[in-house]
């Protein structure tokens, strides 16, 4: 699955602390979200909806493999 | 009490046992414990020191105290990730352990031979042993899946 956080998090003008701390997760995962290497639960994915005021799908993308 | 009322308080307590941690500071407590009892029996193995079987077993369960401790402690941050970082260790670790009872009867059978050590040739896992593997490896797994995410 791909996505597009790094960019929605340039836009608000967060650092990976700072979404991380709204969130209410570490660093590292926001680190991991954003590389790829995790995927987050719906309940992550809402809360990222929430803040960027975006559907989850507009920075979430299934991939063909998925 | 209703039954919809009786499976809530279920669910709500098994909840409370599946997510149990203690806090962050006890991971210090924990790698105290485990590195004082683990010394203790490195000292003892190679000074050959006759001490009574109590101290050993008193060392040998301050050591998986130690490790339990360790495993049970929360991280800084315990998120979704830190838990299904869990979930994949304590897999790893449990399969890691059922492999290790099953092969090390094999290889001690096979060195024994290979030596000509005609009496025991047979040992099972004990349970310090099994149980020491199961928590090292669940401690090993965790940090290397958290250091590769």
């Amino acid at each position: 699955m791909k996505n597009r956080i790094k960019v929605e998090r340039a836009i608000l003008d967060l650092t990976q602390d700072d979404l991380a701390k709204k969130i209410g997760v570490s660093r590292q995962t926001i680190n991991s979200i954003e590389k790829g290497r995790y995927v987050p639960s719906t309940v992550l994915a809402l809360k990222l909806s929430t803040l960027f005021q975006k559907p989850v799908n507009e920075f979430f993308f299934l991939e063909e493999t998925d | 009490m209703s039954k919809e009322t009786f499976c809530e308080s279920e669910e709500r307590q098994l909840r409370k046992i599946v997510n149990f941690g203690l806090p962050n500071h006890f991971k210090k407590i924990g790698i105290a414990i485990a590195s004082v009892s683990f010394l203790s029996i490195i000292i003892l193995k190679i000074t050959g020191v006759e001490l009574s079987e109590t101290i050993k077993f008193i060392s040998k369960r301050l050591l998986l105290v130690g490790l339990l401790v360790i495993a049970l402690s929360r991280e800084k941050v315990e998120d979704e990730m830190i838990l299904s970082l869990r979930t994949k260790a304590f897999t790893g670790a449990f399969i890691g352990g059922v492999v290790y009872t099953l092969i090390f009867p094999a290889i001690t059978y096979t060195v024994r031979v290979l030596f000509d050590k005609k009496d025991n040739l047979l040992t099972d896992v004990g349970d310090f042993q099994i149980l020491w593997f199961m928590l090292f490896m669940y401690l090993v797994f965790f940090h290397l899946i958290k250091r590769k995410l």
